[in-house]
């Protein structure tokens, strides 16, 4: 059945035969050469069967022979099937020559542990979105009180480093005085509001041309009855290509990224302060139709919400809130739709429109369950008032 | 553990970066724009949970940390201290160098493979404990994932893991009470013995054989 092929082995399989079970242990990596094979393996969170064909040119069984772990799929051929067969060696080798392939698979891999760190901060409840300049300034007290204080005075040092306009400046400052002056016990005023303006980008864009935004009949929210009942948290997490699902062999640079690894790029572009490069990417999940019933139909969705919030980042206010407005409509059902409401009341708000402000957020806060929107949407009624 | 071959160390010595024992590498909520390799000496991986600051992990030579920061920059998850007794020294790679630095040093790209490999592996073994509901479950099956990570181990034996009942409570994401009663329970049965710094485990088959009977049963009902 095999035969080598210069340095590296091929190997045929007839249609239906398993190329290695979930369980084994083993440390060759394959790269399909023709035919289809498929891998399957049970959620984690939820025991149901995940598939995930293989196409020629893709490597598979990378992690586990890497890690030295294990394999956590089963694998096996659809059709009849050549495979090469690499040893550690040779995909080392392989890898050493080719640095484009090695930052695709650390691409993908990156993006698969953060989606498992974020489904374990699920299950432990640590889902909490935090600020991190009210967090590092917290961290810098902790150290204070504990009498720590080299390492306060670094974390008051790196607030001030990122943070020189930022609520808790003020008092960083006043602890790197007290700090370096030996003076340990000063009462600090009360700790400052730690409130978060998502939407600072757009303030500063200049605002005149919006005054006649959604002057139309249009002036409730969308569709809002809807979903008043009925709003189950359908939240399944993210964890579903978990395999060597990196593509496209030695040749393909860009393509045939997953819709997951997509939004997670995208994501992070946005996180990293990038949204105009976020932009196309969640444009183009959301224009490809035949992901709205697949496997993929969760990022479909979340990639719809995240449309809107990169356009909002981009002070497109206007797209912004036909995408939001869209969302709505399109997935009533969804944890998300409160998000967008929230945001459509922010869109307002910066417009100047406080009453439909006001209703949005009002909708947005009355809906369950009480999370950190249900607690923004309030602050931001407070305000308007 | 996973150092480079001595030349390619010496090829990246403009990137070393030294700190005194006690000294913060990095600190949790700070943008994280760097990751790490360690060349010599002890890192502390920590965090600040319910005002006190709990030890997560401990990191050796040739172990890499703050790797998230090779795509983005979010915010540290923990916080990086340098161990004493001796100075630490750190390879220090910015994220905007990154394509730089893999180009020259395919060596190293290769290793951060093969890392990112075992901490998605571990990453998803945790979620596995996780999920479990009862703290006594979630207790065998960190002892489960020690005895699997033993290469070396017989597991149709008794064995002796290197482990700490902090260490247990950290994997098994729960407070140290109900770890610690968890354990007691364990030791009561004959099933364990506690030692300061080990783990004594009689039959580890049967704990696996339990939790992953649970784990169907989880997803049948």
């Amino acid at each position: 059945m095999s035969s080598g092929v210069g340095k590296v082995t091929t190997r045929s399989y007839k249609s239906g035969s398993v190329v290695y079970f979930e369980g084994d242990k083993s440390e060759y990596i394959y790269i399909l050469k023709a035919g289809k094979v498929l891998l399957t393996y049970l959620k984690p969170e939820t025991g149901e069967e995940v598939k995930e064909h293989i196409k020629p040119g893709e490597f598979f069984g990378v992690k586990s022979a890497l890690g030295r772990y294990p394999r956590e799929e089963t694998a096996q051929t659809l059709t009849d099937v050549v495979v090469l067969v690499l040893t550690l060696g040779d995909f080392e080798s392989i890898v050493l020559g080719n640095i484009a392939v090695v930052k695709k698979m650390l691409s993908v891999f990156s993006n698969q542990l953060r989606r498992i760190g974020k489904a374990q901060r699920e299950v432990l409840g640590e889902t909490n979105v935090v600020n991190p300049e009210a967090e590092l300034f917290k961290i810098g007290e902790y150290y204070f009180r504990t009498q720590k204080y080299s390492q306060a005075l670094y974390a008051f040092k790196k607030y001030m480093g990122y943070y020189p306009d930022g609520l808790n400046a003020q008092n960083s400052m006043q602890r790197i005085k007290d700090i370096q002056s030996g003076n340990f016990s000063n009462e600090l005023p009360p700790p400052s509001d730690d409130f978060q303006d998502s939407s600072s980008a757009a303030n500063d864009s200049g605002f005149g041309g919006f005054s006649d935004f959604g002057t139309d009949s249009n002036d409730s929210p969308p569709d809002m009855t809807d979903f008043d009942s009925g709003f189950s948290v359908s939240h399944a997490t993210e964890l579903s290509s978990e395999m060597d699902d990196f593509l496209g062999g030695t040749s393909s640079a860009g393509g045939g990224l997953s819709p997951e690894d997509k939004i997670e790029n995208a994501r992070s572009l946005f996180a990293s302060g990038d949204p105009r490069s976020a932009e196309p990417i969640l444009k183009e999940i959301i224009e490809d139709a035949s992901l709205e019933h697949g496997a993929s139909a969760k990022t479909f969705e979340e990639a719809h919400i995240e449309y809107g919030k990169v356009l909002m980042k981009l002070g497109r206010l206007q797209d912004s809130l036909t995408a939001f407005s869209n969302f709505v409509k399109k997935f009533p059902q969804s944890k998300s739709a409160k998000a967008a409401l929230y945001n459509s009341g922010l869109i307002f708000m910066q417009a100047g429109q406080k009453q439909k402000a006001a209703a949005y957020l009002q909708k947005a806060a009355s809906m369950p369950p009480a999370d950190d929107i249900t607690f923004d949407a309030k602050r931001r009624l407070t305000q308007l008032q | 553990m996973l150092l480079l071959e001595k030349n390619a160390m010496e090829k990246l010595d403009k990137f070393s970066v030294d700190y005194a024992p006690g000294e913060i590498i990095f600190c949790e909520y700070e943008p994280g724009n760097e990751f790490y390799f360690v060349k010599k000496g002890r890192v502390s991986i920590v965090k600040i949970i319910n005002n006190r600051e709990k030890t997560l992990d401990v990191l050796e030579e040739g172990d890499v940390f703050g790797e998230m920061a090779i795509l983005e920059a979010e915010p540290r998850s923990a916080s990086a201290v340098a161990m004493g007794p001796e100075t630490v020294s750190l390879l220090k790679f910015h994220r905007d160098n990154f394509d730089a630095i893999l180009q020259g040093n395919p060596q190293l790209a290769y290793r951060l493979l093969v890392i990112f490999s075992k901490r998605i592996y571990d990453a998803k073994r945790r979620l596995m404990i996780l999920l479990l509901n009862e703290p006594q479950l979630r207790v065998m099956d960190v002892l489960n994932m020690l005895a699997e990570a033993e290469q070396k181990f017989d597991l149709d034996s008794p064995i002796i893991l290197k482990t700490n009942p902090n260490e247990i409570c950290n994997w098994a994401g729960l407070p140290m009470e109900d770890t610690q009663k968890a354990l007691t329970q364990l030791a009561n049965l004959g099933k364990i013995e506690i030692q300061a710094d080990s783990v004594f485990v009689k039959n580890i088959r049967d704990f696996q054989r339990l939790v992953n009977s649970r784990r169907k049963q989880m997803f049948t009902r």
